[in-house]
């Protein structure tokens, strides 16, 4: 019995195909298996430009996705070796969502295995092994999420060794550990901690954004990283929710708010810390000199009547549109003021006191502002009427401003 | 794609990483779950049929419950709204569907805004309950401390009172009493303690409140947590349901707007159809009668060409005839030139075989003429070497004569300039000879003049001793004897030494080309024999004269000149470096470029003026030419002769002549004055004897005495003084002024007529002699 060649046989009967065929590997495809097996001997193949692309593309999408970092880091590079990071990628999470990752699927991978890394490390683990990974990744970090870092790894470590991290968020200490909780481990930051994040914050030329969520922070350990923030010329977006600060604290804040040198901050989170009303005076007056703040979150604090001077202050700030005073224990009358600022189109003021004799106020003032889009004053204990009011008000700033916008892009589309 | 960049433009403009912080899942989920919502919208509003991609959405929000959602936004109704322009703006709806589009876009923006608000409810009360804890929790924490306080100073107080009665106790030495203070003391230290122990247990109850509330804490929040997911499960149901409710609304509006558009197109068609029909129709019937009228046409056409074919081929064939005709007569031609061309090879084969021969024999006269060539060569060689080394020695010899010229013009001017200071130094003593000499003349004439004649004279102008030019007498044969100097050496040599090399090539094309410059003389002499290096010499200098070219100055000027023009002619410019470059190969000038750089040079500015300088020197000298010198010498030494006139010198002779009579005269007059005086002293003597007599003493024995008269001697005068010439003079020139008054010269008649007797005078009478010479002028007059 002849054997037919596959090819023709496939094309005079189609119906047949499921049938298995009698097959041989081509060379290339021999020579590709070598390759593939080994590639950890000579990954320099995809360098040289004698490889056609489509073999490249095969030599990487046959990779084996258990090869070493310091070898797949250095050589799969560039547009066509995203196959393989997808491949890593989907081999070790089911959900990979790499559009937080600058829709990169190396980025992903390197970004989510450096925060796991740091994550597992413990003191006891040797600090080179973890100097080394964290260098061979450092092209390619620029976001970081360590949401319980249970060891005291300097921060200076870890800036310093990815240079191109912009976007740090670090807090110290284990995550749900719920009623077998236990000081020991969940400790927040320590001096040294605070010593090292002052260096840090110092040297960087890169980090934008800081997050520094639920870490103890106090006063004194405060002041400490301030002495870094005060040099520091890059970070715009800082995140101290969760901490222990008081009126102390925020007045080490505005010196860097009012700082001589520029401040470039744009962002502030101050939520659930213990910020007395004292503290409004002083925010308020920073608020005036400063020229970058856009947005002010102090939620869940003890504002109370402090919210007063802290108004007077955004209503003279050229640049916060944002303001969040939510659960502050203010009395809400006084903040009634805050309808009169031309740029805030944020404001939150829910869960305060005292909110029936302002209600009159409040629905009389909303009329008048055109600019905010967003106003909460839920549970203050406003009459349904004057909420009411507030709604109506929101929604039509609210549809003026798509109009604008509408016109804006259609001008923007003409201009086109 | 398009839509990935919406959601990516409508991300963009949320507030990046607004957060919920609770440190629970519950904010993210329902974030997350917004999002995923606000997505699932979008996909809606964008694609008609998505209802079941929405559905596969929101199973897969529902399936993947891993970080990612971040973002949130409460403005999704401006981003919806942006998504909904955005869409028309491309897909170009109707205005019905836009506003159907905004309305629903509107109540969903309003829902999501309800739903928004009832889950952040739950967090708010979950932070108002915090804020309550929290400002509970310091209230408690106060107290705490305040009490741990208060306890360590009460304790404190009663430790160190506890502390003083021991020392109190340890004195006393009644065992019974001791025990008993011990017991006391025992009691109040477990006082102490049992209060201390308060505290730690109200401190314990505290911690053990706290975990409780801890645990109560996280209990709550798991159950906000389910709350949550419910009210958010509930609301997904309802956003879904109502989701669909708007997309199913919406369809029906654009459903029922496609029918109508379609209708509206049906119609449409059905008319452009019957259109087109009754247009094919009258296209066919058109058609038809064309291809009628073809026909008939093709049929015209068709005969014709027949018609046409006929006479054509005649024609054709009788041409064939003629053809055939001329092509047999060509055929015999050929045969005829065939058989005299075979008669002219075999001419020329003969021809051929003469010529060989005689290629034979030329061949061998050339070898011999060759022969003699060479001899021939050899011989000019040897002359020529001869006559070259002729050439340099007779050159050397010019070069040696010329030398020799220039000295001995040297030693000419020399001695000419010797000459010239002796024949002024003998000229000007002979000047001031005949000056001095002049001036005394003139002195003398003064003198006698204002002195002897008593008239006014007058000097003559000074002019009489100048001489006008006199420098030019020298200087101009000076000047004379330095120009021939400068002028006498030869400005150009055609010396064959080394630096004379480019002059020559430059002069050479001038002797060959410049023929016309030469004078007709010396042509004639020099076309006699052939030009040897004196002739060319000759040539030259009468052509460098004619050029003016007369010193060496001018000569360098015209080299340069001739230079530029060679370089000019040869392309390249005429900087001086280049100069020196090409000086060493000086290309040959063509007589254009030679006549060019002639004209340039003879019509050069500043050569021009020095020309018109010159002539100008030469025309002033013209006027002092050597006669005009001669005869101005003349006239000066005339003039040095007649500085006394004639007139003057006549006088002076009659007055010569008339003084020598009065000198004649005066000399008599003193010869008659000394008689005079001899006479006179006899007559003293002769008184001095007679007064001897008279007085002698025998005249008193006389008896009469002689007389005596001895006033008379005594009242004589005195002897007058002799007559001045003064007065003589003056009387002259008073006399001879009332004759030049009468313009007739007449010499002073000087009267002494009683002088000349001789008889004795008394001295009355001699006294009135004297006045009566004295006063002879007048006499005579």
């Amino acid at each position: 019995m002849s054997v037919v060649p596959p090819s023709i046989s496939t094309s005079f009967r189609p119906d047949e195909v499921t049938t298995p065929r009698f097959s041989t590997e081509t060379l290339t495809e021999l020579c590709l298996t070598e390759i593939v097996q080994n590639f950890q001997q000579h990954p320099h193949i995809l360098n040289n430009p004698k490889v056609p692309y489509q073999l490249k593309e095969k030599i990487i999408s046959l990779l084996n996705v258990t090869l070493p970092p310091e070898i797949t880091v250095v050589h799969l590079s560039g547009p066509e070796s995203e196959f393989f990071w997808k491949k890593c990628c989907k081999a070790r999470w089911r959900n990979v969502d790499v559009e937080q990752h600058g829709t990169n699927y190396k980025r992903f991978f390197l970004e989510i295995t450096v925060q796991e890394k740091l994550e597992q490390y413990r003191d006891d683990m040797p600090l080179e092994e973890m100097k080394q990974y964290l260098h061979i990744c450092r092209d390619n970090v620029y976001s970081l999420e360590i949401k319980e870092l249970l060891s005291h790894l300097a921060p200076t470590i870890i800036i310093g060794e990815l240079p191109y991290l912009v976007n740090l968020n670090l807090t110290y200490g284990a995550k749900r550990s719920g009623i077998n909780f236990d000081w020991n481990v969940a400790v927040g930051m320590k001096e040294a901690d605070c010593v090292s994040m002052a260096t840090a914050i110092r040297t960087t030329r890169s980090l934008t954004t800081l997050a520094l969520k639920n870490n103890g922070i106090t006063d004194d350990l405060f002041r400490i990283i301030n002495r870094g923030l005060l040099f520091n010329q890059t970070i715009t977006d800082l995140d101290l929710s969760h901490n222990k600060l008081t009126a102390r604290g925020v007045r080490y804040l505005c010196k860097v708010l009012i700082a001589k040198s520029g401040c470039v901050l744009q962002k502030l989170n101050l939520a659930h810390n213990r910020i007395p009303a004292e503290a409004g005076a002083l925010l308020g007056q920073a608020l005036v000199q400063n020229k970058s703040l856009k947005s002010l979150n102090l939620r869940l604090n003890n504002m109370s009547t402090g919210a007063g001077d802290l108004v007077k202050g955004v209503l003279q700030s050229p640049t916060l549109t944002w303001l969040n005073l939510s659960c502050n224990e203010i009395p809400i009358a006084t903040t009634v003021e805050l309808l009169g600022a031309k740029n805030l189109t944020h404001v939150d003021l829910s869960g305060n006191v005292q909110g029936e004799s302002a209600g009159q106020a409040w629905s009389d003032a909303v009329g008048r502002n055109r600019t905010l889009a967003v106003l909460d004053l839920r549970e203050c204990g406003l009459p349904e009427t004057a909420l009411q009011a507030v709604a109506k008000a929101i929604w039509r700033n609210r549809h003026n401003r798509e109009e604008l916008q509408e016109k804006e892009e259609a001008a923007g589309v003409r201009h086109i | 794609r398009s839509r990935a960049r919406l959601e990516k433009k409508g991300r963009g403009r949320e507030p990046r990483g607004f957060m919920f912080e609770y440190c629970t899942d519950s904010a993210e989920k329902e974030e997350r779950i917004q999002a995923r919502r606000q997505r699932v919208q979008k996909k809606l509003q964008d694609d008609a049929g998505a209802a079941a991609a929405a559905q596969a959405a929101a199973t897969g929000a529902a399936s993947t419950p891993h970080s990612g959602g971040k973002k949130m936004s409460r403005s999704s109704t401006s981003t919806d709204m942006m998504v909904v322009a955005e869409a028309c703006a491309h897909q170009s709806l109707g205005p019905v569907e836009l506003r159907e589009i905004k309305a629903s876009g509107d109540g969903l923006a309003h829902k999501r805004q309800e739903f928004y608000d009832e889950i952040t409810l739950v967090q708010l009360t979950g932070d108002k309950e915090e804020q309550k804890r929290l400002a509970a929790d310091e209230e408690k924490r106060k107290r705490l401390q305040q009490m741990g306080a208060d306890e360590k100073v009460k304790s404190s107080a009663e430790c160190e009172q506890i502390a003083t009665q021991w020392t109190e106790i340890a004195r006393k030495s009644v065992v019974e009493a001791l025990h008993q203070d011990i017991e006391k003391m025992k009691t109040r230290c477990q006082e102490v303690l049992k209060s201390k122990d308060h505290v730690i247990e109200e401190y314990r109850q505290a911690l053990r409140d706290n975990a409780a509330d801890f645990g109560k804490a996280l209990v709550k929040e798991g159950e906000d947590v389910d709350v949550i997911i419910e009210v958010m499960h509930k609301q997904f149901k309802e956003m879904s349901r109502r989701y669909e409710e708007e997309l199913n609304r919406l369809e029906g509006v654009f459903e029922s707007e496609r029918k109508k558009l379609r209708e509206e197109n049906e119609t449409r068609l059905e008319k452009l159809y019957t259109q087109r029909r009754v247009l094919e129709e009258k296209f066919m019937e058109a058609r038809a009668e064309k291809r009628a009228e073809d026909e008939q046409t093709v049929e015209q056409v068709l005969q014709q060409d027949a018609d046409e074919y006929a006479i054509l081929r005649t024609s054709l064939q009788s041409e064939i005839q003629i053809l055939q005709q001329s092509l047999q007569q060509m055929k015999a031609t050929y045969l005829m030139n065939m058989e005299k061309l075979d008669y002219d090879i075999k001419l020329l084969a003969q021809r051929d075989l003469i010529h060989s021969e005689r290629l034979a024999s030329s061949k061998v006269k050339i070898i011999r003429l060759q022969d003699s060539l060479a001899q021939l060569r050899a011989k000019y060689g040897k002359s020529d070497k001869k006559f070259r080394q002729r050439n340099k020695e007779l050159t050397d010899e010019y070069a040696r004569v010329i030398r020799q010229y220039q000295d001995v013009q040297k030693t000419f001017s020399h001695f000419k300039k010797v000459d010239t200071r002796k024949f002024r130094e003998v000229w000007q003593m002979n000047k001031d000879r005949a000056t001095q000499l002049a001036r005394k003349v003139m002195t003398a004439d003064k003198v006698i003049h204002e002195h002897i004649l008593g008239l006014l004279w007058f000097p003559p102008t000074e002019d009489v001793f100048s001489f006008p030019n006199e420098e030019l007498l020298f200087t101009h044969e000076n000047d004379d004897a330095e120009a021939d100097g400068d002028a006498l050496g030869p400005l150009f040599t055609l010396a064959t030494d080394e630096e004379g090399e480019e002059v020559r090539a430059l002069l050479a094309p001038l002797l060959d080309q410049a023929g016309f410059l030469v004078d007709n003389k010396v042509k004639e002499v020099l076309g006699k024999g052939p030009a040897g290096p004196m002739e060319q010499q000759l040539a030259l200098d009468t052509i460098l004269s004619t050029l003016h070219v007369e010193s060496q100055a001018d000569s360098v000027k015209l080299l340069g000149y001739l230079k530029s023009a060679a370089q000019g002619g040869s392309g390249s410019g005429d900087s001086e470096s280049e100069e020196k470059d090409v000086g060493d190969q000086v290309p040959a000038l063509t007589q254009m470029q030679l006549v060019a750089a002639l004209q340039a040079f003879v019509n050069d500015p500043e050569r021009r003026e020095a020309i018109l300088a010159k002539q100008k020197q030469e025309e002033e000298r013209e006027k002092t030419t050597k006669e005009d010198l001669s005869r101005r010498t003349a006239e000066f030494w005339s003039r040095m002769q007649n500085v006394v006139a004639k007139d003057t010198f006549k006088m002076w002779e009659l007055l010569n002549d008339e003084l020598g009579k009065y000198h004649a005269l005066l000399e008599n007059r003193l010869k008659l004055l000394e008689a005079n005086q001899q006479l006179q002293q006899q007559n003293d003597e002769l008184r001095r004897v007679l007064q001897e007599y008279m007085t002698s003493s025998e005249n008193e024995m006389l008896i009469c005495p002689p007389f005596h008269q001895e006033e008379s001697p005594e009242k004589q005068p005195t002897r007058p003084p002799p007559a001045r010439p003064q007065r003589g003079l003056s009387a002259f020139s008073t006399q001879r002024q009332a004759s030049s008054a009468g313009s007739s010269v007449q010499p002073p008649r000087l009267v002494a007529p009683q002088l000349t007797t001789t008889a004795p005078i008394t001295p009355a009478e001699q006294q009135a002699a004297v006045f009566e010479a004295g006063d002879g002028g007048a006499v005579a007059t």
